[in-house]
């Protein structure tokens, strides 16, 4: 029963995924988010080869042509030490989708686990993390990740690590509402009924469930984490100089605006641009994958 | 009602609390950063610097600190600022009550302006209404808020000079709340609301459209949900008018779900209004908050925590309060 | 389901009633906005940092000193009239030092007023400096080492005498620190506290509230927004038309902001210390006037003299010689004048006999020849204040300038809070650290002895971690000479000691620059921390 029930499952997904896909194509603003994904991925990856001055990412000043308005020469114009916005605008891409998937990876590796034990075994297991979710909840985020980029030596890695402290409570919030609908379901029901361990039904019956809202969820995230990166930045807590970030070069930018107005704009648009196509891309996901979930506010 | 859901919630935040206190109280005191250097000059001696050090009892074992810390919790002082020289409590008194009028005019734009759009953009899934309050609500989600801030002051203060850049208004009411439009309209005070209110116009709006995009994105995707249900595609074959329907059966199922991102909402905001208050240079407690951590200002960072935090517990526990309230049929178990 | 609706509809109603509200103030602007104003002069400033006291015994930094200027007078006031830091009459008419330089005899001016008509007296002045001794803040150490608390006596009702434990060079120069406060007022609400008899020396009380006799009255007083100050009418200056009556001076902490605020006419004036650039964007703007003066300012980058690479001279050298001085005084600070030493060149006995450092790539590479540290062997830490542009440019171009010897930069920008604990202790020190150090007395002894002495260390000031017994010995004759004679030579001897050691780059002294709408008169640039923005010296012309 439990096999035949399986197949059925995944034709039905099938179908699913096929009429989602006529759903998308249905929705041009999505298609415009998988684009916008796409080029910055693709800016990230060949960065140093697209951008017309990748020494201008490193260390480096040019003082014979700072401040120059965007140009031919220079697409987005050049900034207060003479250096190419466009060419550090793509390599800061690299650094704000690694960011992102690290800051993701790190959250869901605490937090998707966590949700799943907790909606799956007992209540005092359960009331023990979601309170623990909690408090890291009240804490604000940033005055979390403030603390802990300050304890460290304020680099990169300690940025990240920061904002994932802040980060899992969501999954596991998400993963528990999840596992508790998906537990009173009848298949898990009927599973445990042949025989099947707890461990089994969470790994076979519950988390497939679960990963289209995570998926929804994660892309949305992507944007929120982007965001965060500029918060940071704009407190002087993000990314080393020379490295380029986009936060940074917003922060770095402000005080010349509105003379100057690329240096602080340009960055601002890349951010715009980027975590716009996330969202749309998250959007068309959650119609694509039909999930109801309440993602909650990351 | 109390006994079976109230009280267990009430009791189940203490543990909560503690937690949280022992958290913050170690994680603020382990942060590298010499406040007390910072406090008396960077000419400071050595002796000046032991002699403070002991009369703020920071040369004691952490564990005694921070039993002293709640000692002193108990009878309402939160320990000295470093910062601002004097009690945490009463720099929280004067800072708190301006992020909450901030806030809760963020949400009120944010419910006010995301629901409405959110309905539209449901009903009217995949057509051009829907795609352009997508965008343009997304905008707001996809702006990084202080650069935000910026350019509308920019715009309305330094272009068009229609609103004041900085600061909650120049006449203030007699306080009552600290909230100055509550008290100016308690008051009757009609100069000082209009000058309150065309202060918090633009951080409002500034902090407001994030959380508006999240709204509306959430309202929209109840309502398509919704629209699917049985009982709309009964009523609709049965000739009851479109616009009766939205607003009598679907808006209504729709808004609970909405109501607890509202709550969450509520806290995000309230630990994250800094950047816009730093921009608008608005004297609240989120901005205090951040100076406080980059000063390692340890008793702020821990007062300002715990009134992040009781205000998150408190508004999620009204949420479901209120969510139930509005659907008997949910027992509180 | 009936009441359900009900309740709906009930919170709806609610919720958009206050949109509605907020709806309505979008509709009607400018109403409200002509309340009434009087004739009184007023001016509004912008600080960009918290004002975190205005109690005359506790402030260290700019924004908590110019809150003091306004509302106190001090024992000596600098001659910036004559556009000098010098110390000047101001409460002490005049002074006599004896002949061995232990003893000071001030005559006090007679007739000033303290804010709530008491007189100013010789018991006053006592109190204060005991008040600054006993509290251990703010400016006490300049006095801690070699004045006790009894030896402050007041002779007469006009006359005040100082004997110090030893001749103290800089004495007269400090005492522009020394502000009076009312002990009348401040003794009559004083609190429990750990100053016996005194109970907490007021500080409680000092915290909302003056005891001043200067020519502003407090206001409202909210440290993290703003600080009104109210003219008062009986100062003992007197007032001339055109003098400010009230200024708002408020804290707007982000730099773009200020300046929108600035530009819409929403603020007069905003506080210094923003970047060449920033000004230069301003001065284009119609009716904002940008003043520029040669400043007593000192911008250096410390070189960790115990930690390896940098505890061998000769590769201190190579990067003082590698690094750019030029480029950073044209591009970066905008023009300003490349530093000739520890001491500013337009402080008191500079020694101008010492040079100022220009690039010179082939020296730089003889001596990292000679040392016995290979140029890859470490990379250097650069620590800087990570909201200052400038400090960040700097080390940026310290980037590119060792690379052409080979070496690796690394740039740590962080919190104010984070650099002073690290530099005070050795280990925790980087190698460099991005330095502007300000005047605090109008005396060389603050960027000689207060740098380089022993026992300037673990200040971030010191961050060189300079041991040289030589120097010391120096600067401590120095401070002990009773000649004025001899006190510049040796002052001078130490500026030229300190620069063989190559303990720091000494990079520029920065042009100072202020802005302000062009009807803001009066501005004079002093160089002592704060005492240019005593509003007292601004008028208003439209």
């Amino acid at each position: 029963m439990s096999t035949a029930s399986r197949t059925d499952l995944s034709s039905v997904r099938n179908e699913e995924l096929r009429r989602g896909w006529t759903r998308l194509k249905r929705s041009p603003l999505s298609i415009v988010g998988l684009v916008i994904v796409a080029l910055v991925v693709l800016a990230a990856v060949f960065a140093p080869v697209l951008a017309p001055y990748p020494q201008d990412a490193g260390p480096g000043v040019h003082f014979d042509r700072v401040h120059k308005p965007p140009s031919l020469a220079h697409l987005f114009g050049t900034d207060d030490v003479g250096r190419d916005i466009f060419s550090r605008s793509l390599f800061g891409a690299r650094l704000s989708l690694g960011l992102g998937m690290i800051v993701l990876a790190i959250g869901m590796g605490i937090g998707i686990p966590l949700g799943l034990i907790a909606g799956y075994w007992g209540r005092g297991v359960a009331t023990l993390i979601m309170r623990t979710a909690d408090i890291f909840l009240a804490i604000p985020s940033l005055v979390l990740a403030l603390a802990v980029a300050a304890a460290f030596k304020p680099t990169l890695t300690t940025t990240m690590i920061a904002i994932s402290f802040s980060w899992w409570p969501w999954f596991t919030r998400l993963v528990y509402g999840e596992a508790l609908r998906i537990k009173e379901n009848q298949f898990v029901e009927s599973s445990r009924g042949l025989g099947a361990s707890s461990w089994r039904t969470a790994y076979h019956e519950i988390l497939p469930n679960l990963i289209s809202p995570i998926i929804v969820k994660a892309t949305l995230d992507m944007g929120f984490v982007i965001m965060m990166d500029a918060s940071l930045s704009f407190l002087g807590l993000g990314a080393q100089p020379p490295t380029p970030a986009w936060g940074t070069m917003i922060a770095e930018g402000r005080q010349y605006l509105p003379t100057i107005w690329w240096q602080a704009t340009m960055p601002g648009l890349m951010i715009l641009v980027t975590v716009m196509g996330f969202n749309l891309l998250g959007d068309g996901f959650r119609d694509l994958l039909d999930v109801h979930a309440d993602i909650g506010e990351g | 009602m109390f006994r079976t859901f109230l009280l267990p919630r009430v009791l189940q935040m203490i543990p909560v609390l503690l937690g949280l206190s022992i958290l913050i109280f170690f994680l603020s005191r382990i942060m590298p950063g010499d406040p007390v250097r910072l406090a008396l000059g960077p000419e400071a001696t050595q002796e000046q610097i032991t002699q403070y050090r002991h009369e703020l009892g920071l040369d004691l074992p952490l564990p005694q600190q921070y039993s002293q810390y709640m000692k002193g919790l108990l009878t309402g002082h939160l320990g000295h600022s470093l910062r601002t020289n004097r009690d945490v409590s009463q720099d929280l008194a004067d800072s708190f009550p301006a992020t909450l009028e901030l806030v809760l005019a963020a949400m009120v734009i944010a419910v006010g302006v995301g629901v409405p759009l959110g309905v539209v953009a449901g009903i009217r899934k995949d057509k051009w209404e829907d795609q352009l309050t997508r965008v343009v609500a997304l905008g707001g989600i996809a702006m990084p808020r202080f650069w935000l801030g910026i350019l509308l002051q920019l715009l309305f203060a330094s272009v068009f000079h229609l609103l004041p850049a900085i600061g909650r208004g120049d006449i203030h009411p007699t306080q009552i709340t600290g909230l100055y439009l509550l008290d100016s309209l308690l008051t009757g005070d009609t100069p000082a609301f209009w000058s309150s209110l065309k202060s918090i116009l633009l951080p409002a709006i500034t902090l407001s459209l994030a959380s508006l995009a999240q709204i509306m994105r959430l309202t929209r995707s109840n309502m398509i949900e919704e629209t699917r249900r049985d009982y709309i595609l009964a009523s609709t074959a049965y000739g009851v008018p479109r616009l009766l329907i939205v607003a009598k059966y679907m808006l209504k199922n729709a808004f609970g779900t909405t109501l607890t991102t509202i709550g969450l909402t509520f806290g995000y905001l309230l630990g994250n209004a800094f950047l816009v208050e730093v921009v608008f240079a608005w004297p609240g407690m989120a901005s205090y908050g951040v100076e406080a951590v980059i000063g390692k200002d340890f008793n702020a960072v821990v007062g300002v925590t715990m009134v992040i935090g009781v205000t998150f517990l408190l508004t999620n526990l009204l949420v479901d309060l209120i969510y139930g309230w509005l659907d008997p049929r949910i027992k509180y178990s | 389901m009936v009441s359900r609706r009900k309740r709906l509809i009930a919170l709806l109603l609610g919720l958009s009633l206050l949109a509605l509200l907020t709806g309505c103030g979008q509709s009607q602007p400018g109403k409200g906005e002509s309340s009434q104003k009087s004739d009184a002069v007023s001016l509004t400033y912008l600080e960009g940092q918290i004002i975190t006291t205005a109690d005359p015994a506790q402030h260290t930094d700019e924004s908590s000193m110019i809150a003091v200027v306004n509302l106190y007078d001090p024992l000596l006031y600098p001659k910036d009239q004559e556009g000098s830091m010098a110390p000047g009459p101001s409460v002490a008419d005049s002074w006599t030092p004896s002949p061995d330089g232990k003893t000071y005899t001030f005559q006090l001016h007679q007739g000033i007023k303290f804010h709530d008509a008491t007189e100013l007296t010789a018991d006053d002045v006592v109190f204060s400096m005991q008040r600054m001794l006993a509290l251990k803040k703010g400016f006490s150490w300049l006095w801690s080492g070699v004045l006790k608390p009894e030896n402050v006596q007041a002779k007469d009702r006009y006359t005040v005498v100082f004997q110090l434990d030893k001749p103290y060079a800089p004495f007269l120069s400090t005492l522009e620190q020394l502000f009076v406060v009312n002990k009348k007022l401040v003794t009559a609400n004083k609190q429990a506290g750990n100053f016996g008899d005194n109970g907490d020396y007021g500080v409680a009380y000092l915290e909302r509230h003056d005891a001043g006799s200067g020519p502003y009255t407090m206001g409202s007083f909210s440290k993290d927004s703003e600080l009104v100050l109210n003219k008062f009418k009986d100062y003992w200056r007197g007032w001339k038309p055109g003098q400010v009556d009230v200024v708002h001076y408020k804290v707007v902490k982000e730099e773009a902001t200020q300046k929108t605020v600035l530009l819409s006419n929403q603020a007069d004036m905003i506080d210094q210390w923003h970047s060449a650039e920033f000004y230069a964007d301003l001065k284009s703007k119609p009716g904002i006037a940008v003043q520029e003066s040669p400043s007593v300012q000192l911008f250096q980058v410390s070189l960790n003299t115990q930690k390896a690479p940098l505890d061998d001279i000769h590769f201190r050298q190579a990067v003082t010689y590698a690094f750019d001085y030029d480029a950073a005084a044209q591009s970066i600070f905008g023009g300003a004048a490349v530093a000739q030493g520890p001491v500013p060149i337009k402080t008191l006995w500079h020694n101008d006999a010492i040079p100022a450092f220009k690039r010179d790539l082939d020296k730089a590479r003889q001596e990292l020849a000679q040392s016995k540290y290979k140029p890859g062997q470490y990379k250097l830490d650069y620590l800087y204040i990570n909201t200052n542009e400038q400090e960040r440019q700097t080390g940026l171009l310290l980037q590119q300038n060792l690379k052409d010897l080979g070496i690796e930069v690394n740039l740590i920008g962080q919190p104010w809070a984070q650099i002073t604990q690290a530099a005070a202790k050795l280990e925790t020190t980087p190698h460099m650290v991005a330095v502007f150090d300000t005047l605090k007395y109008p005396h060389p002894d603050s960027h000689t002895f207060g740098i380089y002495h022993s026992s300037a260390k673990g200040s971030y000031r010191a961050t060189a971690w300079l041991q040289n017994t030589d120097i010391d010995k120096i600067l401590e004759q120095a401070r002990q000479a009773t000649d004025p004679k001899d006190q510049e030579s040796l002052y001078k001897e130490a500026q030229q000691k300190i620069v063989d050691q190559f303990p720091n780059l000494f990079i520029v002294n920065p042009t100072h620059r202020i802005a302000m709408h062009d009807y803001v008169k009066g501005y004079r640039y002093v160089g002592l921390l704060g005492y240019d923005v005593n509003f007292y010296d601004f008028s208003i012309q439209k």
